[in-house]
C-alpha cells in the first residue's frame, strides 16, 4: 500500500511561495507566485505505472528524490500517455500589428513551467529477446503517435526509454546482433536512434538514470533554445514594422530571456530582461497599474539573476534607477496610496533578495545591507498608510474582496456582487485598502531591519528603528510593548547624553505610561521629565508638573494637556484603577530626578565616644514647588534607622526649586560597630499622602564605592545655589576606638645580642581620669618579615618565648605609672620594629580602649669564631682546611672574637667530638672562663688531639657542637649558650712510608755548634734500605756524614746526627735533607712539610734571656 | 509627508563616548518651520546618531585613514557627511539632498562641505589647545560658537 504522499509526488505543482509573511496579507503589487521561482527545464515521463510496478516506481524515485546542487535543475512530472497537452495557438501574421490586451499574459509562466514539457519520454520495458517484441514494439509505436498527436503544432522532443533487465553491451562500431530490432523500433515509431535510449534495471540503477538525465538535459537545451529563436523571430516581425508594437516587444524580450534562463544562460535572460525593461519605460503609461507590475516582474528577475550572478553593485544600481524612473509616476490622486505601495513592495522585494543572497554566502556592508531597503520599505508603509487614512471613510453596502489579476499581470479585476449598484472604485479600492494591517506590516519590516543591522553591527540605527516600532506600537495600542521599547532607548541615550531625543523619547515614555496605566513608570518618568536638565520646554514641562501634583494630592488626574484626543480614555483607566496602585516604591537609580538627593558623612571617621554626623541635602529643579513627606537614611546598621528619619511634621520637606534643604543627623554609635565601617546603603524620600497616594522614591546602590555620586547621576553636577561649596561625598564611616590616655614608654637603649635573653624596660603612665582595669601588655613583631626571628616572653615565671607574649598588669590608679619589662631573644641578626600595645578598659563610662607604641631594635651577633688546626710536628701553618694526617698529634685552636660593641664574659667552651675516632692527647683546662671580651677583642682556646689510626685516609670525621657560655657584661639574666657548628675533619689521604722529624733548640747562637738530631721512623711493613743526602750551603759549617746508608726494619726508627757551626747571623737555611730509598717509596712531601727549613741565628754577644729576643722567637714560631 | 526641509542644516561633533559636545543648527531666514522646532531638533539628532553607525564602519574598514566622508548616510531628506579628526573626533553635518534628480552629492558641493569641515576643525584645534578646555567635555564656549557660525555663513550657505 503506498502512502498517500507518494502517491501524489509525481503529480509536479507550483512551489505556493509568497513572500507575505503568513498572518500579513496584502493585495496589491504581489509579486506572482510563479514568477519567484528559478525556471527549470520541464521533462514529462509517461509510461511509468507508479503504482502497480516495482520496478517503475524505483525509476521515478531516482528521477525524483535527491534533487540536490549536484543534479541539473529540471523538474520532472509523470503524465499518462493520453495525456492532453494545452493547444498551441497558431501564430497569425496579422497579430503583430493588433494592439494586445496587455503586456505579458498571466497564464504564460505558467504554461511553461509546468503545463508543456520541453521533453516527452515513453518508457517501456522491452527486452530484446522478448518472445513478444513484435507485439510490444507496435504498441510502442502506438503510444508515441498519441503523444505526438497531443504535442501537434509544439516542437516538444519525444525520446523512448527502453526498461531492460537483461540488455545487450556491444562496443561502439559493431554491428549489433539486434541492430536490426533497433532500426526496425526506430522506423516504427518514427525516431532518430538518439531519441532512444535503454535503461539497464539493475543495482546501478542511479548511476543510470543520471546518465540518462545528461543525455535528456541536451535535448532539452535544444527545445528552449529553438523556443527562444521562435520568439525571436516574431520580435524581430514586430521591430521591422513601422509603429512598433512596444507591449508586444516588451513580452518577446521577456519570453526570450525566460526561455534562455530554462537554459540556465543567465547573461543572455539578464540582456533580454534589460531590453524588456526598456522597451517597458517606452510605453507611456502614467501610474499605470500594469506597467508597474510588469516592471516589477522584470525588475525582480535582473536583481535575481544580478546577485545569482555575483554582481550585487549592478543589482543595487539597477534597482536604484528602478526608483528613479518610476517615481514620478504617482498615478491619479485618490490611489496615491498604491504608488506608496508600489515603493514599499520594491524595497522589499529587494530586501528579500538582497537578504537571500547573503544567506548563499554574499557579504554586506553597513551602509548597504537588507536593513536599508526594508526601513524604506517600512517608511513607504507609513506613507501609504497616511495616504490612505486621509480620505473620508465610505462604507459600500458589501465587504469587498480584493481585486484579482485577469488576463494579463496588473489588469485588476473587481468582484462586485450583481445586485449592488454603480460602485466608484476608488471607494472600492480605498475600502480594500483599509483591512491591510499596515502598522503589523510595519512592525514586521522594522524588526526584520533591526535584524540586519544588528547583524551588520548597526546597533545605534537599530535603536532607532526600535523607537519607531514603539511609535507604532502606541498607534495601535499596544502601549506595553512600546513602553518596554522606550525603556530601552532611554537607556542607552541616556548614557550617551543625547539630551534633545532623550527628552522627546521621554515625553513619549509618560504618554503609553499613563494610558497603559503604569504608574510607577509615569511618575518616575515625570520626575525625569520636569527636572532642569530636561530638553522639554518650560510649558510641557509645568504641565506635567501639574498632572503630578494632581496624582500626589490623591486625585484623579486628567491628562488634557498631555494626551489630547486620548486623554478621555486614560482618565477612564487611572479611575479604574484599584487603590494599590497608586502606592508604589520607585527606584530612581539611573534616572536623572529633578529631585537630586545628596547624602554624606561629616568626617571620613568617627570615635567611639563621638556623636556621627551625616548631612543630607536635597534640591530640587523642577519648575513648581513638591512637597515631600519623609526622609529616610538607611544605614548598613539598621540599629541607626530611627535616629535618621525626617517627616514632615518636624522639618520643612517642602521643596522649593533652585533652594538646597539641609538635613542634619547625629547619632552615638554603637559598640558592636567599633572597629566597623557604616554606610549609607538607601535614601528613600516619600512624597504623597499616605492615605490615598504614596510614592516612595529611593535611591539604592548609593553608597557603593564603584557609583560614587557623578556617575550615578551621568554628569549632571549636583547644583547648589550660592558659593557654598559641596564637600566631597563620604558616603562610608570608620568608628574607630576612643583614643587612649595612657602613656606607653618603651625604648631599647642598646643593641640586642642574638641568643641573648633581653629584657626591655617599659613605662605605662596612666592619664585618664579614672582607675584603668584589665590592663594588658601585648607584645609583637610589627614587621611582617620578623615574624619569628623575634620571640617575646613576659618578665616573672618560667618564661616561654612566643611571636606575641601578652601579659596582664595590674589596675593603675588615675595619675600613676606602673614599670613593665618584656624579655625580647633575637635568632640572627636583625633590625626591626616591634609594637607595644596597651589595652584597657574604663568602667564610667564603659569603653575599651588601645594604646600603641612601636619601637626599633637592632641586634647583632657578637660572636664569631673561627677554627684552625695543625699538626704538632709540622712546619706548616695552622689553617682552617682542616685535612690532617691520621695517628699523628694535632692542635686544634678555636678563637672567639667579639664582634658587636657590646662587652661580653665567657663561660665555659666545650668542643664536642666522636670518641671513636678522635681522641684527646692531653687534658688541658680551659682557659676562657671569666674572660671578658671588648670589641674586637679574641681570644683563643687549644685543643691536643689525635685522630685515630683505624680512620680511612680521606674519610671525613663529623666535629662539633662548640657549645659556649656567654653573656652581656653585667647582665643578670641568666647566661646564653650558644651552640656553634664545627667543620669536619678530613684525614689526608697520602700516607709516607718514612716519617722524619727535626727538633731545633729554642735558641741557636752564631758560631757555636748546633746539633741536628733526624729521628727516622719507618712506619711501613718491610725492611727499607734508605740512604740519606745532606746538602752543605755556605751558611754554616756542616760536621759528620753528608751522606749515610741506613737499613730499618719495619716499624722501627733511627736517629741520624749531624752538627752544623752557623756563621752568619740571622735566618739561615738549614741542611737539604734527602732520603733515596728506592723508586717506590717517595717521602720528599713528608721531608717538604715537617722539617725546618730555616733557623734564626743570633748573634753571639747578646745574652739569653732577652726578653726582646723571646719575643722574637716566639713570632717566628707561630 | 511633510515637505522636505531644504536649506536646514544641523551640524554636531560628538565626542569619544559617542556623547554630542556641541551642537549648531542652522536655518535659513526666509524659512517657516513646518515641524516644532523640538521635534525638529530631536529628528537631526536621532538622524546624527544613527549615521555613527555608518561612520565607524568606514573608520574600520580599507578607508579608516581617511578624515573626511562625504554622503556616508542618508535619512528621506538629509544626507550626513562626515570629517573624523586623528583624535576621533567626530564632526556630522546633516544637509538637505540638493536636487530630487540627483541623488549623487556634486563635486563642488563635497568640496564646500571638505572646507567647511576643515575651517571648523581649525577652530577646533585652537579650542582643544586651550588649557581650561577638557577633553570630551561639552563646548560651551562662546567665541567658538560664533566662529562655527561664521564658517557656516561662509561655507554652507550657498549650499
Amino acid at each position: 500500500m503506498q502512502s498517500t504522499t507518494t502517491r501524489q509526488a509525481p503529480t509536479a505543482s507550483l512551489p505556493q511561495r509568497s513572500m507575505n509573511p503568513p498572518d500579513l496579507p496584502d493585495p496589491l503589487f504581489n509579486l506572482p507566485p510563479e514568477v519567484i521561482p528559478d525556471p527549470q527545464p520541464f521533462i514529462a515521463l509517461c509510461g511509468l505505472d507508479f503504482v502497480h510496478n516495482a520496478t517503475h516506481r524505483t525509476i521515478w524515485e531516482c528521477f525524483a528524490s535527491n534533487r540536490g546542487a549536484d543534479r541539473l535543475p529540471i523538474l520532472y512530472q509523470i503524465v499518462p500517455a493520453d495525456h492532453e497537452y494545452p493547444v498551441s495557438k497558431i501564430k497569425k501574421s496579422y497579430e503583430y500589428g493588433t494592439v494586445p490586451g496587455g503586456i505579458l499574459k498571466k497564464n504564460w509562466i505558467r504554461k511553461h513551467m509546468l503545463e508543456v514539457p520541453a521533453l516527452v519520454v515513453l518508457f517501456a520495458d522491452l527486452e530484446w529477446d522478448d518472445p513478444a517484441f513484435a507485439e510490444k514494439k507496435i504498441a510502442c509505436s502506438s503510444k508515441i503517435a498519441t503523444v505526438r498527436a497531443s504535442l501537434a503544432g509544439r516542437s516538444t522532443r519525444i525520446a523512448l526509454v527502453l526498461v531492460q533487465s537483461r540488455p545487450h553491451t556491444f562496443a561502439p562500431g559493431e554491428p549489433s546482433p539486434d541492430s536490426e530490432k533497433v532500426n526496425g523500433l526506430c522506423n516504427s515509431c518514427e525516431l532518430t536512434l538518439k531519441q532512444v535510449f535503454f535503461l539497464p534495471n539493475n543495482d546501478q540503477l542511479m548511476g543510470y538514470v543520471i546518465r540518462l538525465e545528461t543525455a535528456l538535459s541536451e535535448m532539452v537545451q535544444q527545445y528552449y533554445l529553438n523556443e527562444s529563436k521562435r520568439v525571436r523571430g516574431h520580435r524581430d516581425a514586430v521591430m521591422r514594422m513601422a509603429s512598433q508594437n512596444l507591449s508586444l516587444l516588451v513580452r518577446h524580450q521577456f519570453k526570450i530571456g525566460y526561455f534562455n534562463e530554462f537554459r540556465q544562460d543567465k547573461q543572455t535572460s539578464l540582456k533580454h530582461y534589460q531590453q524588456a525593461y526598456l522597451n517597458l519605460q517606452q510605453i507611456r503609461q502614467d501610474g499605470g497599474f500594469e506597467v508597474k507590475t510588469v516592471a516589477m516582474i522584470i525588475m525582480y528577475r535582473i536583481c535575481r539573476l544580478s546577485f545569482r550572478l555575483a554582481c550585487p553593485v549592478d543589482a543595487i544600481s539597477n534597482f536604484r534607477k528602478h526608483l528613479e524612473v518610476f517615481r514620478v509616476y504617482k498615478g491619479p490622486l485618490d490611489l496615491a496610496y498604491q504608488h506608496e505601495a508600489w515603493l514599499f513592495r520594491q524595497n522589499y522585494i529587494f530586501g528579500v533578495i538582497f537578504d537571500e543572497a547573503i544567506q548563499s554566502g554574499l557579504s554586506a556592508i553597513p551602509s548597504e545591507n537588507p536593513g536599508v531597503y526594508f526601513t524604506k520599505a517600512a517608511d513607504h508603509m507609513k506613507l501609504r498608510q497616511k495616504n490612505c487614512l486621509q480620505f473620508p471613510p465610505q462604507q459600500l453596502s458589501f465587504v469587498p474582496t480584493p481585486p484579482v489579476d485577469g488576463e494579463f499581470y496588473g489588469q485588476l479585476i473587481l468582484s462586485v456582487p450583481s445586485n449592488s449598484t454603480e460602485v466608484p472604485i476608488a471607494v472600492y479600492l480605498q475600502n480594500c485598502e483599509r483591512a491591510v494591517n499596515h502598522t503589523g506590516w510595519m512592525i514586521y519590516l522594522l524588526n526584520t531591519a533591526i535584524a540586519h543591522f544588528r547583524k551588520h553591527r548597526c546597533n545605534r540605527t537599530a535603536l532607532m528603528l526600535f523607537n519607531r516600532i514603539g511609535d507604532e506600537y502606541s498607534v495601535i495600542g499596544a502601549y506595553d510593548k512600546a513602553q518596554a521599547l522606550f525603556s530601552q532607548g532611554l537607556a542607552e541615550y541616556r548614557k550617551s547624553k543625547w539630551s534633545v531625543i532623550f527628552s522627546q523619547l521621554l515625553l513619549r515614555q509618560i504618554r503609553v505610561s499613563a494610558l497603559i496605566p503604569n504608574v510607577a513608570e509615569f511618575i518616575r518618568s515625570t520626575l525625569e521629565a520636569i527636572c532642569g536638565e530636561s530638553y522639554l520646554q518650560q510649558n510641557d514641562r509645568l504641565q506635567l508638573q501639574e498632572t503630578l501634583m494632581q496624582i500626589l494630592s490623591g486625585d484623579r488626574p486628567d491628562f488634557r494637556n498631555l494626551l489630547r484626543p486620548q486623554s478621555q480614555m486614560a482618565y477612564q483607566k487611572w479611575g479604574s484603577l484599584p487603590p494599590e496602585a497608586l502606592l508604589c516604591v520607585l527606584d530612581m537609580d539611573n534616572v536623572f530626578s529633578c529631585v537630586e538627593c545628596h547624602c554624606s558623612f561629616d568626617r571620613p571617621s568617627f570615635a567611639a565616644h563621638e556623636m556621627i554626623t551625616m548631612t543630607a541635602r536635597l534640591a530640587l529643579t523642577s519648575p513648581l514647588p513638591i512637597p515631600f513627606s519623609e526622609l529616610q537614611v538607611v544605614l548598613s546598621n539598621p540599629a541607626y534607622n530611627s535616629s535618621c528619619v525626617v517627616s514632615g511634621d518636624t522639618a520643612h520637606l517642602n521643596l522649593v526649586p533652585d533652594r538646597v534643604e539641609e538635613f542634619k543627623f547625629q547619632f552615638q554609635p554603637l559598640n558592636e560597630d567599633v572597629g566597623r565601617r557604616i554606610s549609607i546603603s538607601k535614601i528613600i524620600l516619600k512624597m504623597g499622602t499616605a492615605d490615598k497616594s504614596s510614592f516612595i522614591l529611593v535611591w539604592s546602590h548609593f553608597g557603593t564605592t564603584e557609583r560614587p555620586r557623578q556617575t550615578h547621576c551621568a554628569g549632571f553636577p549636583f547644583q547648589l545655589t550660592g558659593n557654598e561649596s559641596v564637600p566631597e561625598l563620604q558616603t562610608s564611616v570608620d568608628i574607630i576606638k576612643r583614643p587612649p590616655k595612657v602613656q606607653v614608654t618603651a625604648a631599647a637603649q642598646e643593641l640586642l645580642l642574638v641568643g641573648e635573653t633581653f629584657r626591655l624596660p617599659i613605662v605605662v603612665h596612666n592619664h585618664e581620669a579614672a582607675l584603668i582595669s584589665n590592663v594588658q601588655l601585648h607584645v609583637a613583631c610589627d614587621d611582617h618579615g620578623a615574624v619569628g626571628k623575634v620571640t617575646f616572653a613576659s618578665t616573672g615565671s618560667a618564661a616561654t618565648f612566643i611571636n606575641d607574649s601578652t601579659s596582664p598588669l595590674s589596675d593603675i590608679p588615675p595619675g600613676e605609672s606602673v614599670d613593665a619589662a618584656v624579655l625580647i631573644r633575637c635568632i640572627m641578626g636583625l633590625k626591626t620594629r616591634i609594637r607595644i600595645t596597651l589595652t584597657y578598659d574604663l568602667t564610667e563610662p564603659s569603653f575599651q580602649c588601645a594604646a600603641e607604641t612601636t619601637i626599633l631594635i637592632q641586634s647583632v651577633n657578637p660572636l664569631q669564631i673561627k677554627f684552625m688546626s695543625r699538626e704538632l710536628h709540622s712546619e706548616e701553618y695552622s689553617s682552617e682546611k682542616h685535612v690532617l694526617p691520621a695517628g699523628e698529634d694535632l692542635i686544634y685552636f678555636t678563637v672567639i672574637r667579639n664582634a658587636s660593641p657590646v662587652a661580653i664574659v665567657l663561660g665555659a667552651a666545650e668542643l664536642k667530638f666522636p670518641e671513636e675516632s678522635v681522641e684527646r692527647v692531653t687534658v688541658t683546662p680551659s682557659y676562657l672562663t671569666g674572660v671578658q671580651l671588648i670589641e674586637d677583642e679574641e681570644a683563643q682556646d687549644v685543643w691536643f688531639l689525635r685522630i685515630r689510626a683505624k680512620c680511612p685516609p680521606g674519610s671525613l670525621i663529623p666535629m662539633g657542637p662548640f657549645v659556649l657560655t656567654w653573656n652581656r657584661r653585667g647582665s643578670d639574666q641568666p647566661s646564653a649558650m650558644t651552640f656553634i657548628p664545627v667543620p669536619d675533619l678530613q684525614v689526608k689521604s697520602a700516607h709516607s712510608p718514612v716519617k722524619v722529624y727535626l727538633t731545633l733548640p729554642t735558641q741557636v747562637t752564631q758560631f757555636e755548634p748546633l746539633n741536628l738530631a733526624y729521628g727516622i721512623v719507618n712506619s711501613s711493613e718491610q725492611l727499607l734500605d734508605l740512604h740519606i743526602l745532606l746538602s752543605t750551603n755556605d751558611e754554616y759549617v756542616l760536621h759528620g756524614e753528608k751522606e749515610t746508608h741506613v737499613r730499618l726494619g719495619p716499624h722501627m726508627d733511627t736517629v741520624v746526627h749531624c752538627s752544623i757551626v752557623p756563621i752568619n747571623v740571622g735566618y739561615m737555611r738549614l741542611p737539604e735533607f734527602e732520603i733515596q730509598c728506592g723508586p717506590d717509596v717517595d717521602c720528599r712531601e713528608w721531608i717538604d712539610a715537617h722539617l725546618p727549613k730555616t733557623v734564626f741565628v743570633m748573634p753571639k754577644n747578646i745574652s739569653s734571656g732577652d726578653a726582646s729576643v723571646d719575643r722574637l722567637m716566639t713570632t717566628n714560631v707561630v | 509627508m511633510n515637505s522636505p526641509q531644504f536649506g536646514r542644516l544641523y551640524f554636531v561633533i560628538i565626542g569619544h563616548r559617542d556623547q554630542p559636545l556641541f551642537e549648531f543648527e542652522a536655518l535659513k531666514q526666509e524659512e517657516n518651520l513646518s515641524i516644532p522646532r523640538e521635534d525638529y531638533r530631536h529628528l537631526c539628532q536621532f538622524v546624527a546618531h544613527a549615521a555613527l553607525d555608518a561612520v565607524e564602519a568606514n573608520l574600520t574598514g580599507p578607508t579608516g585613514t581617511q578624515m573626511f566622508f562625504k554622503n556616508i548616510d542618508r535619512f528621506n531628506e538629509w544626507s550626513v557627511s562626515a570629517f573624523v579628526t586623528t583624535s576621533q573626533i567626530k564632526f556630522l553635518l546633516l544637509h538637505p539632498v540638493r536636487d530630487e534628480s540627483q541623488s549623487a552629492l556634486r563635486k563642488e558641493e563635497a568640496d564646500i562641505i571638505r572646507n567647511f569641515f576643515f575651517a571648523v576643525y581649525e577652530h577646533f584645534i585652537k579650542l582643544m589647545l586651550n588649557p581650561f578646555y577638557e577633553l570630551d567635555s561639552e563646548i560651551t564656549s562662546r567665541g567658538f560658537r560664533e566662529k562655527v557660525h561664521q564658517s557656516v555663513k561662509k561655507h554652507l550657505l550657498n549650499l
